[in-house]
């Protein structure tokens, strides 16, 4: 990919990488806006409040599972590594899991999330060249665990080949890892193996949790010195479109995985904390709400609010990308018209910003965005969002708009998952997107026609 | 004509992207537009100095792997096509169905600026883009931009599917088609229900065969057809046995038409043979059903003579209920066969069957079809006035639904015709919101567009001047 640039001409910002949806920005990038330090704590972010949940949990055996909820599009994944940079001074060790590349999405098993987390924390430890050396009787065992009680004797050859001799031999985590990694590869795939491994692992919980926490508290005892603990992110399990897979496999299984002695945060839908299929994550996890970017502070403001320091984060965040002076004709109203529109949503914001830049391109009698182009790509924007909309999801959103708050029904779940309810704060209050009140349909269902 | 706006978006698009991936939804109402549309931009594109590759999803499995084959035609060109995922989408081009096909494609999003660049461009007709949204919606999250071909009043090829469009939907029994995504919970709830009653049922007696023949419909409007067909087949078993030979010819009718739907010709055929060898033994009505049957597997199979033969038969022969259905089925096949005029003058004549007379509803459908082979054969005017007629029939009778298209079909016609402001108009407050009320996602995403597309149009103008 060539290098990203800002865009200084419609058409670039049209068709070229400054507004396109499926650019990743992490802090470190050219475009990258630290929003969390720019918006109030009480609003926004969730530095401060991971911060104050690792801090109640310092003690030696003290380790805590937090699900963190937030809709898809609200930056998650760039606010939490931000988030882990900012909270290494406290002694975190980030391990990151991505959900894509370590789970069947399609079929997970509770054996599969613990043997997924402890690769990911020996591979991490390997790849950051930690020089970490474990007690030959833990990584005998550790070694036994895998090869033999695990895989099976039967097995072993097949699927670990010479790394299971290789493991034995070796002084440090890397054999490990080795072994790690072949056994996640078969859990992920559907294959011979895996219902044979899954079984023999789940066979007796406490027994794999034992094991995984012996090798944690290995790795725990070699982190001491530098007074570092391991937290684990499942990053992008809120992307598994069947919830009842996260809901089986750890959700129902958390009161064995909250024995692990490591600190897990499990990204999670907000669908699965207010509308979950059948285990509710507050109820078992403490769940971190990511709330969009705080236009609005409070339910008694109406959704034409946008506040000042909302206004002016999402100016910088668009200003890092397209040169606003060039292409807006009256930039602090487009954009004061984006963030309205956008409700908050950070990729809403993106797309808008990009929709009407291409409109503006396309118009023959304008050189630069107007609020008219603004609100034409809203209008576009949200007859492609609102599709998924049913009868019922409408006379739910005038109730949901009347209260700002949701509740544990379908509607509700589908307008969580497809981010047409939104949460507006730290502790959430809820409101529908601005497409919706926008829409015919949203006035018909307030007059009961609906 | 708002196409050939939303044709030159598109070109542009595609000649203007740069750097990294971008993934794009066309979607359409009818596959022939959709066709027409991507030989046109790749002219264009080609034209540009870009190159386009295409890759049809139609004969994949429900397990490919959508952003390798992607992947493999990127490698011939920056410009990417992909069409024919409707079959991992829907059941039956109707109802959204999980494919893990789709689940991985909205897994993988993220691996898309890896694996990936240029333009992909995701062709999907309307109802396959609505269950995307909702199946794949972080990959639908990433959509960069849409474009929209929503009417067939662009002339050529999807001219004449206009109007069939609104025929074929009509003839369908309501378990026949999608049940709206909020009914679903309740039916698999009614679907569990039952399936214990059934299970504590006397195999072979009426009682089961009932239960059979609820489950059947109840998963054929879930989308799930071969436990529909398996439902059926026992239902017509039990019906058997009880001696109940009527309602086993009934249900062989229906795993017929599924069976049709499912593309199984040869299956088709056979189990409406085994229809028509019931019906020999039985009253003359289940033989005309079960012939009924076996003239849909010929009109599927491009044999419309003998269909056409078939029907004329059953019609001199059955009472004017049946003979009204027969006719029906008739100008359909005319209708396929490309005979409008013969189409029209069978409708016409339904009309005055007697029986028709004292049903408002009836007549009102039928009038309906009148209207969209008068549309297929250009004459909008009359069609214009015969739905006019009609719609605030079906307000009348309640029927929601059939209010909610009749509206959006005089709103396709008028904005053929010109009259963007009455077109909006009716769209706005007739069409979509009474097709919000019955759940009626389709058609009212067939309605925002048309809507759309007029807006567009007026902006377009008001731009020029």
């Amino acid at each position: 990919m060539e290098e990203s640039t800002r865009a200084t001409t419609l058409s670039a910002a049209a068709f070229g990488p400054a507004l396109n949806p499926l650019e990743i920005v992490r802090p470190g990038h050219e475009w990258y806006v630290d929003l969390d330090k720019l918006l109030p704590r009480e609003h926004y972010g969730i530095t401060a409040r991971l911060d104050n949940l690792f801090r109640e949990n310092r003690g030696p055996k003290q380790f805590i599972q937090i699900g963190l909820a937030g809709q898809g599009g609200t930056g998650k994944s760039t606010l939490v590594r931000q988030s882990m940079a900012d909270l290494r001074e406290i002694g975190l060790l980030p391990v990151y899991v991505n959900a894509r590349e370590s789970f069947d999405q399609v079929d997970i098993a509770f054996a599969d999330v613990v043997l997924v987390l402890v690769e990911a924390v020996v591979r991490t430890l390997v790849e950051r060249g930690e020089t970490i050396t474990l007690d030959p009787k833990l990584r005998e065992r550790v070694r036994r665990w895998f090869a033999e009680e695990i895989v099976g004797e039967s097995h072993s050859r097949a699927l670990l080949g010479e790394l299971e001799t290789e493991a034995s031999s070796s002084v440090g985590l890397p054999g490990i890892a080795n072994l790690a990694a072949r056994l996640k590869g078969t859990v992920r795939s559907n294959n011979e193996y895996r219902s044979e491994i899954r079984q023999r692992a789940a066979r007796d919980p406490e027994e794999l949790i034992d094991s995984a926490n012996a090798l944690l508290d290995g790795v725990h005892a070699a982190l001491a010195e530098r007074k570092q603990r391991i937290c684990v992110v499942f990053d992008n399990l809120e992307k598994i479109v069947d919830r009842s897979q996260v809901d089986a496999a750890i959700l129902r299984r958390s009161d064995d995985l909250g024995r692990l002695r490591c600190h897990v945060i499990y990204f999670l839908s907000p669908a699965d904390v207010y509308a979950p299929t059948t285990t509710q994550a507050s109820q078992v996890l403490r769940v971190v709400d990511v709330p969009g970017i705080p236009i609005r502070e409070s339910p008694s403001e109406g959704p034409e609010v946008v506040q000042a320091r909302a206004l002016e984060a999402i100016r910088r965040l668009l200003d890092r990308r397209v040169a606003l002076e060039l292409l807006f004709a009256d930039p602090a109203e487009c954009v004061r018209a984006i963030a309205r529109w956008s409700g908050g949503r950070l990729r809403d914001v993106i797309e808008l910003a990009r929709q009407a830049c291409d409109f503006a391109e396309l118009d023959q009698d304008a050189d630069r965005v107007s609020v008219d182009h603004v609100d034409r790509a809203a209008r576009k924007l949200g007859r492609l969002r609102l599709t998924v909309m049913t009868s019922e999801a409408w006379q739910r959103a005038v109730q949901i708009h009347a209260s700002n708050d949701v509740a544990n029904r379908p509607e509700d779940a589908l307008m969580l998952r497809n981010a047409l309810v939104l949460a507006y704060d730290g502790e959430p209050w809820w409101d529908v997107h601005p497409f919706l009140l926008h829409d015919p349909r949203f006035a018909a269902a307030q007059r009961g026609e609906a | 004509m708002q196409s050939l706006g939303e044709h030159e978006r598109l070109v542009r698009f595609l000649l203007g992207a740069s750097w990294g991936v971008h993934l794009v939804l066309a979607r359409y109402e009818h596959a022939g537009v959709a066709r027409r549309a991507r030989a046109a931009a790749i002219v264009a594109v080609r034209a540009g100095g870009r190159e386009v590759a295409q890759v049809d999803f139609g004969d994949a499995d429900d397990e490919v792997d959508i952003v390798g084959r992607l992947q493999a035609a990127n490698a011939r060109a920056p410009i990417v096509f992909a069409f024919g995922l409707e079959g991992l989408l829907l059941d039956l081009g109707v109802a959204p169905r999980a494919t893990d096909a789709i689940a991985r494609f909205n897994f993988d999003r993220d691996l898309l600026p890896e694996r990936l660049h240029g333009v992909v461009v995701l062709w999907l007709s309307y109802r396959a883009a609505r269950a995307f949204a909702s199946l794949a919606r972080d990959t639908f999250d990433v959509i960069s931009t849409s474009f929209d071909f929503p009417e067939l009043l662009v002339g050529g090829e999807g001219e004449s599917e206009f109007g069939r469009e609104f025929v074929s939907m009509d003839s369908l029994p309501e378990w026949a088609t999608r049940a709206p995504l909020a009914r679903v919970p309740e039916l698999e709830d009614r679907a569990r229900l039952l399936e214990s009653l059934y299970a504590d049922a006397t195999p072979g007696s009426a009682g089961a065969a009932e239960l059979a023949v609820s489950l059947g419909k109840i998963e054929s409007s879930l989308g799930h057809v071969d436990a529909a067909l398996e439902w059926f087949e026992r239902a017509a078993l039990d019906y058997v046995e009880t001696g109940d030979r009527p309602r086993a010819v009934d249900v062989r009718r229906w795993r017929t038409s599924l069976l049709l739907r499912a593309q199984q010709f040869e299956l088709a055929r056979a189990e409406s043979s085994a229809a028509l060898a019931l019906a020999e033994a039985t009253d003359p009505t289940s033989k005309i059903s079960a012939q009924l049957a076996v003239a849909e597997v010929k009109q599927q199979q491009g044999h419309y003579d003998e269909a056409i033969h078939l029907l004329r038969d059953v019609a001199n022969r059955a009472a004017p209920k049946l003979r009204a259905r027969a006719l029906t089925q008739m100008a359909s096949v005319m209708l396929a066969a490309g005979d409008p005029a013969s189409a029209l003058a069978v409708y016409e004549k339904i009309s005055s069957i007697e029986a028709l007379a004292g049903d408002a509803w009836d007549g009102a459908r039928n009038s309906k079809s009148i209207a969209a082979v008068l549309v297929s054969m250009q004459d909008f005017e009359a069609a214009l006035e015969i739905l006019r007629g009609i719609l605030p029939v079906f307000a009348e009778l309640g029927d929601e639904l059939e209010h909610g298209r009749t509206a959006l079909f005089i709103a396709a016609i008028l904005a053929r015709l010109g009259e963007a402001d009455q077109a909006k108009s009716l769209l706005r407050e007739t069409a979509i919101p009474t097709l919000a009320k019955v759940d009626a996602l389709d058609d009212q995403a067939r309605a925002d567009a048309l809507l759309a597309a007029l807006e567009r149009e007026a902006a377009a103008s008001k731009d020029r001047g």
